[in-house]
């Protein structure tokens, strides 16, 4: 008989508490109401201490500290998590899609042998079953799936829940691990950073982004002047960045920044998930593309269809000589 | 052998003098024996090169390839359009060196045997025979004219890509040495005849044969002071250097351009016939593919036997003319690609590391590499096979499937941009160059009121095959659709491969992925085969040329036509109703795989006639059509960085220069798309219509 | 060192993904199949940690599923020593789980250094197969990875992890392992249809059977549906100005632009 309460795997980024974790939160929270739990939050690293107070949206904040939990490491994150879940028994673990989601989410659920499922967008309980609404195939698919079994660990997509405002009990607990930990076949040694001389694309208030769209790389031209004329900076999608007509500082998206500009405008791109995860939260997003169909049109606020060779220089043109 | 009396101009050659106590004559027979061993030797090493190419058969339809070289080497048909000065002055010393190579045989013959001869025999030199030493002597000025007019061409006009080499110079310099030293040996037998006759010798026949160059120089020498006996040294002299320059360039020939003069002729012979325009070789089975990485570790002979026979004589037969560079698209853009400069190092590889590898067996060479060494990458792809290079060549080089024989190697060897791979996968996947879905290929149809007919279900008169450009491209899909509506308003019975067109791969196979090209192939001609349909009508000029040429030898028998020609034979029996009239002042973009490739220059000026458009011509057309810059695949390449103008904004600015034009008239669907673009770039929206012979129709109708 | 690389077969999102009449399944009788990017990736990894390091062989094990011939045929013109296919007769693709069961069945006897697999295939639900393969095949696992160094004595290896903010994680990995993979150290090689036609001639695909029951799932799938088309953007129409002249308007009320 497993406790009604909701664990958050908490991860933290550049010395701060991930947006996702803050996502989590706020969808554990919408559990923890249907459930009638808590909310914990677990978050597994050298020195927690700091983070504590970003982490007050949960009812029980367990800080795991533990030199070797410093860098990232699978074994001893899983030793440690599984030890925790094994002693508090939630109902669901949510672990957010990151690189560290990603890998630890599913040796959980291999080690505890429960049901993970990817993409989570959408919590609920009914009567007693927890269900999940879960996307894949690219988000073309939702799958409304019924999980009985405890605990589930749910991978939650980022951007599907929003940061919740509400206050928990935030009891914070400090201990070392559970059990022993040990480094394991896989070290940690150091992160790599990007170019810090290069533009900042996430403190920029606008963002011209090209994508497969400006097919030759000379086309760029026109990008950039229409991000200059607007005092932005260029961005990409990453078949772009691929190609590297543009350094991965420009990336937006899953793999590369997630951005929240004034404005995004969105030249030639078709708006796969993975690049609309990047970009969604910005507050005018406006996308050229010749297809109609493009699925950035259902995340944009404006659209043209139409060529960008045509619009991005006409648009600057108006903004330069309005 | 003829009677010494009737031909007593030259009596006793020199060379019956004893020089060095030999007779003349000897020296001449050892010398010449030695001059054609070297010779012989090095046109033997540049044959055994030659065998290492793949095997092509170039010995079909011999009587059409004789008018060939009859017509373009005899005639020098190719040389008199196109470039000013050299249009007279090659022909002109071409045709002298033929009369030429008539004298020196006489005279190399003469002067080895005639001392030998019994008495009352001779060999007779030309300026001894009626006419033809006549000939003879006028053409050493007229060479010598020309030589004059070539040489201020070269070396002071200097045309881009022709080079001021110092082979160049040699050859100039010899020709006019030999044109100089003829007629001032005429010149020295003029005075020795003339001082002969004073002095009561004349010999019958004498001054039979008018020479005009040497009397003259006689006269002028004497003129000016000349002392008799003087002039008849000078004259011995020269007779004496004609002969040595001539066994100079037996020697010199095979190791300079000029050995274009041997291989031309079979050059022309074994060209690419006129109906086989632009047809590519397969190239055999596939090479086992080597594991060789780096570039230089493929053996010499393996490099070469990547060519045909054919191909390597390119090597030696150019004469680094240059014109090809100078009608060349892409070397006008500023790309880094010079035909000229292609087969130039194709001849470095072939005449240095070729020559050296079948010295001795087996051996690496250890030099550079041809493909993607010595040709550099960005060249070989930077070629958007418009054919305007072989059109103008004079000795029929091949530098289109040398590129594409490039190209293959290059594709093999994964060294392609990434666009073009994309597009490649794109192909292999869906069978179309658009990474789109090939169950989209129709969708410009959906709305038209008569749904198509699937050819594969009902037979039809008329198999309607699109390609990827007409079907998904914006603006050619618009025009698609007009077409469609066109075809079922003038009766016309037609279907299309609805569920299983493909790209039809002309692109493909000039981008080098012949595998593609013949898989892509298959799969059409799988259905082309359940389909029942008496002929092929397409809009695509790529797609006409490929399906037309290089479709039979995977099973289709059927005939191909342009939609240009469909429209113009339904317009002259009258079965298209023109009542609307169409507005505008017109001119025809002459597309490179209807024109160029498939000499169909008039069906859609005669069209554009019966709409009552006003037509005017663009300054470059029919065959000297400029490209739009999309073929070979270039449409899905990554701009080169060097490009200074894209051909496309070339050819725009070259139609709006005319006066009063107001349509830009198009026949291919990729044409559409680059010109719309190049209007856009130059900024002439307003000012020039880029519109397809299709739409127009359409207005009318 | 011995490589061995799993390759899928997905879905092809080109066309729009069918769903079955009973709601639960994805309809796939009329879709086309691709091999899944992230393990194309995975292989081309494979294969350029083969040309640096001498001496290697790469494996390359895939279920029968889809168009897989021809991207196995594809795997060995790319390079790949051995080709093997695992009989599999069902029309819905295994979930991971059961995946890495049959997967681990026809690779734990190769004995393989190093083992890699796409990080993600865009058909997973329940978990992803690539850390769940290492847990069956115990074998020390990081995912997201996009480059791979093995060290000069083939003991261990350095990988480079992808984190967000286009940050990478230098690690070290001691070998045997397993790795999922995001990208490779180069893109994806072009391979002709000349060389893959020659590898149909030349290898041989062979066949490894893994019949291994699927395991239950504690989860239910009770109904499969397509997003919402949501409210979606507003297209601006008219000519290019007179869009570019809204735009700008937009910018001035929305305080983007002056």
């Amino acid at each position: 008989m497993s406790a009604p309460d909701i664990l958050v795997v908490a991860e933290t980024n550049r010395g701060k508490v991930a947006d996702m974790s803050l996502e989590m939160l706020g969808a554990a929270r919408q559990l923890a109401a249907g459930t009638g739990g808590k909310v914990i939050a677990v978050l597994l690293s050298a020195d927690g201490s700091t983070y504590a107070e970003a982490l007050s949206a949960a009812d029980r904040i367990v800080l795991i500290n533990d030199p070797l939990l410093a860098g990232f490491s699978p074994q001893p994150y899983v030793a440690a998590l599984e030890s925790v879940v094994k002693t508090e028994g939630p109902r669901a673990v949510l672990i957010g899609s990151t690189s560290i989601g990603l890998d630890i989410g599913p040796l959980l659920g291999a080690k505890l042998d429960v049901p993970v499922i990817n993409g989570c967008r959408a919590v609920s309980v009914e009567g007693g079953t927890l269900k999940v609404t879960a996307g894949f195939y690219g988000g073309k698919l939702l799958a409304d799936v019924a999980i009985a079994a405890a605990p589930v660990i749910l991978l939650v997509a980022p951007g599907a829940f929003r940061p919740t405002q509400q206050k928990g009990a935030a009891q914070v607990e400090t201990k070392g691990s559970p059990v022993p930990l040990a480094a394991g076949p896989v070290t940690f040694e150091e992160m790599i950073l990007p170019d810090a001389t290069d533009v900042d694309i996430t403190q920029q208030d606008v963002l011209v982004a090209v994508g497969r769209g400006i097919q030759q790389q000379d086309n760029m031209e026109v990008a950039e002047e229409l991000a200059q004329s607007l005092g932005g900076a260029l961005a990409a999608s990453r078949p772009i960045v691929d190609q590297k007509w543009l350094p991965m500082t420009r990336q937006v998206g899953k793999s590369g920044m997630i951005v929240k500009p004034k404005c995004f405008i969105a030249l030639g791109i078709s708006g796969a998930p993975e690049h609309v995860e990047g970009m969604k939260d910005s507050g005018l997003i406006i996308a050229v593309n010749t297809d109609p169909n493009a699925p950035i049109f259902d995340v944009a606020h404006y659209g043209v269809v139409a060529d960008l060779m045509d619009v991005a220089p006409a648009l600057t043109d108006a903004i330069k000589g309005g | 052998m003829l009677h010494h009396e009737n031909f007593p101009l030259l009596a006793s050659l020199p060379t019956s003098e004893k020089i060095f106590g030999v007779y003349g004559a000897v020296w001449v027979i050892v010398l010449t024996m030695i001059a054609s061993a070297v010779f012989a030797q090095r046109m033997y090493r540049l044959l055994r090169v030659l065998a290492q190419g793949r095997w092509e058969n170039r010995f079909d339809h011999p009587g059409e390839r004789l008018v060939l070289f009859l017509k373009e080497v005899m005639g020098q048909s190719r040389m008199w359009t196109g470039e000013s000065i050299i249009n007279w002055a090659h022909p002109l010393i071409f045709w002298g060196f033929c009369c030429f190579v008539a004298a020196s045989a006489l005279m190399f013959t003469g002067g080895m045997f005639d001392p030998f001869l019994p008495a009352g025999w001779h060999v007779p030199q030309a300026e001894e025979i009626p006419v033809l030493g006549t000939i003879v002597d006028v053409f050493a000025v007229l060479v010598f004219v020309a030589l004059l007019a070539s040489s201020i061409r070269r070396y002071i006009l200097t045309p881009p890509g022709l080079q001021r080499t110092a082979d160049a110079t040699i050859v100039v310099s010899l020709i006019a040495a030999l044109m100089v030293t003829f007629v001032l040996s005429e010149a020295g037998v003029h005075v020795r005849e003339a001082a002969a006759k004073a002095a009561g010798e004349s010999p019958e026949g004498w001054g039979q044969t008018w020479l005009p160059a040497g009397a003259a120089t006689a006269k002028i020498l004497l003129g000016l002071g000349v002392a008799e006996q003087t002039v008849i040294s000078i004259g011995l002299g020269c007779w004496w250097t004609h002969l040595f320059i001539l066994l100079f360039f037996l020697v010199y020939l095979p190791y300079s351009k000029h050995m274009h003069l041997i291989w031309a002729p079979f050059a022309v012979f074994f060209g690419e016939l006129p109906r086989k325009t632009g047809t590519l070789e397969a190239p055999g089975a596939a090479e086992e593919a080597g594991t060789e990485t780096a570039e230089a570790a493929e053996p010499v002979v393996r490099q070469l036997g990547a060519f045909t026979w054919r191909q390597l004589m390119n090597a030696y037969t150019c004469a680094e003319c240059g014109r090809c560079e100078r009608a060349c698209p892409a070397s006008a853009s500023g790309a880094k690609l010079s035909p000229r400069q292609i087969v130039h190092d194709l001849k470095e590889f072939v005449l240095k590391e070729g020559v050296k590898s079948i010295g001795r067996a087996a051996s690496n060479g250890g030099g550079r590499a041809l493909i993607g060494g010595i040709v550099e990458p960005e060249a070989v792809w930077a070629c958007t096979t418009c054919y305007a290079c072989m059109e103008r060549c004079p000795v029929r080089n091949e530098h289109v499937p040398l590129i594409v024989q490039m190209r293959r190697k290059l594709v093999e060897q994964g060294k392609l941009d990434g666009t073009l791979q994309e597009t490649l996968m794109s192909l292999q996947r869906y069978g179309n160059s658009q990474g789109a879905s090939p169950r989209k290929r129709f969708d410009w149809a959906k709305d038209i009121p008569h749904p198509l007919k699937d050819a594969e279900k009902e037979p039809v008169e008329t198999l309607w095959f699109l390609g990827d450009y007409a079907a998904y491209h914006p603006s050619s899909a618009r025009v698609s659709r007009m077409v469609a509506l066109m075809f079922q308003a003038m009766g016309l019975d037609f279907g299309c491969l609805l569920k299983s067109e493909k790209s039809a791969g002309n692109d493909v196979r000039r981008a080098g992925e012949e595998g593609l090209f013949e898989m892509l192939a298959e799969q059409n001609m799988q259905a082309l085969k359940k389909a029942r349909f008496q002929r092929i009508v397409t809009t695509d000029p790529h797609t006409y040329h490929t399906l037309k040429h290089e479709y039979p030898r995977f099973g289709l028998d059927k005939p191909v036509y342009h939609y240009s020609e469909i429209l113009d034979e339904a317009i002259q029996q009258g079965r298209l109703n023109l009542k609307q009239k169409v507005e505008g002042t017109v001119v025809l973009h002459d597309a490179c795989y209807l024109g160029r490739y498939n000499g169909i220059y008039d069906p859609p000026r005669r069209v554009l006639d019966a709409l009552g458009l006003k037509r005017l011509e663009m300054p470059r057309n029919r065959e000297h059509s400029f490209c739009c810059g999309a073929g070979g695949g270039k449409i899905w390449m990554e701009d080169d960085e060097s490009v200074t103008e894209r051909p496309a904004v070339n050819r725009i600015r070259e139609a709006l220069a005319i006066d009063g034009v107001t349509h830009f008239v198009v026949v291919c669907p990729k044409d559409l798309g680059m010109f719309e673009d190049a209007v856009k770039t130059v900024g002439a929206e307003g000012r020039l219509k880029v519109v397809d012979l299709g739409e127009l129709v359409f207005e009318a109708i | 060192m011995k490589i061995a690389a799993v390759v899928r077969q997905v879905p092809d999102l080109i066309e729009p993904v069918e769903i079955a009449g009973s709601e639960k399944t994805v309809d796939l009788d009329g879709a086309t199949f691709r091999v899944n990017e992230a393990d194309d990736l995975a292989l081309e990894q494979a294969i350029l940690l083969k040309e640096k390091l001498g001496g290697s062989a790469v494996t390359v094990v895939a279920l029968d599923f889809g168009d897989i011939d021809n991207t196995l045929y594809a795997a060995a013109a790319k390079g790949a020593d051995r080709i093997i296919k695992i009989p599999y007769d069902q029309q819905q693709p295994p979930a991971p789980k059961h995946a890495a069961a049959i997967y681990a069945e026809a690779i734990r006897g190769l004995e393989a250094d190093l083992v890699l697999v796409g990080s993600y295939a865009h058909d997973e639900l329940e978990s992803t197969l690539a850390p769940l393969l290492a847990g069956k095949l115990d074998l020390p696992f990081v995912g997201v990875v996009r480059g791979v160094r093995p060290s000069a004595d083939g003991s261990s290896a350095t990988v480079f992890k992808e984190f967000p903010g286009a940050a990478v994680a230098k690690m070290n990995v001691k070998l045997p392992a397993l790795l999922g993979i995001l990208s490779a150290d180069e893109p994806l090689r072009y391979v002709p249809v000349s060389r893959i036609r020659a590898a149909m001639k030349t290898a041989k695909i062979e066949e490894q059977e893994a019949p291994v029951p699927a395991p239950a799932s504690a989860a239910t799938i009770e109904r499969l549906h397509h997003p919402a088309a949501g409210a979606g953007a507003e297209i601006l129409k008219g000519s290019v100005e007179e869009v570019a002249a809204k735009i700008v308007s937009i910018f001035r009320e929305k305080g983007v632009c002056k």
